[in-house]
């Protein structure tokens, strides 16, 4: 009869899975950003339309520039919080389930994500505000579309990032009970 | 703080370390951090062991000597 894995054993193993699909999605997001940057710069016109009704082609060098970097920046800040959840992966699957930078990373990991979501709040109105005053219009749309599951996810991940240091304090001091 | 004198018992009893260790089924790293002070809290059933293998009391391996700057005072 095969013998029942321990909590850590599973931790290790489903760490090493999400690992992987972390850094897949990390991978696929950033070839498509430079694919869809690439197409925006060489063939403006097959770039997809902007909000507002906006295309493409009728953006200045400038303002098209100021587009694609803060689009890019936008794409950056949600990519940040998969680094440090893939760094706290890495982490767990090599065993290293309760220790400090584990718990760093963790903590790391809850702040870049409610970072993220803050601005994804203020990105998309004030990228409209932009574009409308490109029209020759100062117009500021503000929709009520609140993302409470980021700041739920952003803050439990820093909580518990902060448990897991205290964890990670009595893991160590039990590690020199004889 | 409590000093863990294991090296005069081990030289009484004529045994080597590594021996200790395989007797009372604890690894030779953890010997040492008990041999060095550094051990935070020794488990009673290691205590235990350890008393059986080399057969003295608890007081002939552990002594408590006050800190330096106690001794000021």
């Amino acid at each position: 009869m095969a013998r029942q894995k321990t909590s850590a054993e599973n931790a290790r193993f489903w760490s090493v899975q999400l690992r992987r699909f972390v850094n897949c999605v990390a991978v696929l997001t950033i070839i498509i950003l430079i694919a869809l940057i690439a197409v925006a710069l060489i063939r403006p016109d097959l770039a997809p339309e902007l909000d507002n009704n906006i295309e493409f082609v009728q953006l200045s060098g400038l303002a098209r520039f100021t587009l694609l970097a803060s689009t890019f920046v936008y794409v950056a800040m949600f990519l940040l919080p998969l680094w440090y959840l893939q760094r706290l992966l890495g982490l767990w699957s090599s065993g290293l389930l309760l220790t400090a930078p584990a718990a760093r990373d963790m903590k790391r990991t809850g702040v870049t994500l409610l970072v993220a979501t803050i601005i994804e709040h203020v990105y998309v109105p004030l990228s409209d505000f932009a574009l409308n005053l490109l029209q020759g219009q100062i117009v500021m749309e503000v929709e009520f579309d609140f993302q409470a599951m980021g700041f739920i996810a952003g803050g439990i991940l820093y909580i518990a990032g902060l448990v897991m240091e205290e964890a990670a304090r009595l893991a160590e001091e039990a590690e020199l009970v004889i | 703080m409590i000093i863990v004198n294991l090296d005069v018992m081990l030289a009484k009893r004529k045994m080597r370390v590594g021996e200790l260790a395989d007797a009372i089924g604890i690894s030779l790293q953890n010997i040492s951090v008990l041999k060095t002070g550094k051990a935070k809290a020794i488990r009673f059933s290691t205590l235990d062991s350890i008393c059986k293998v080399l057969d003295c009391q608890p007081g002939d391996i552990l002594e408590f000597q006050p800190d330096e700057s106690e001794t000021g005072s």
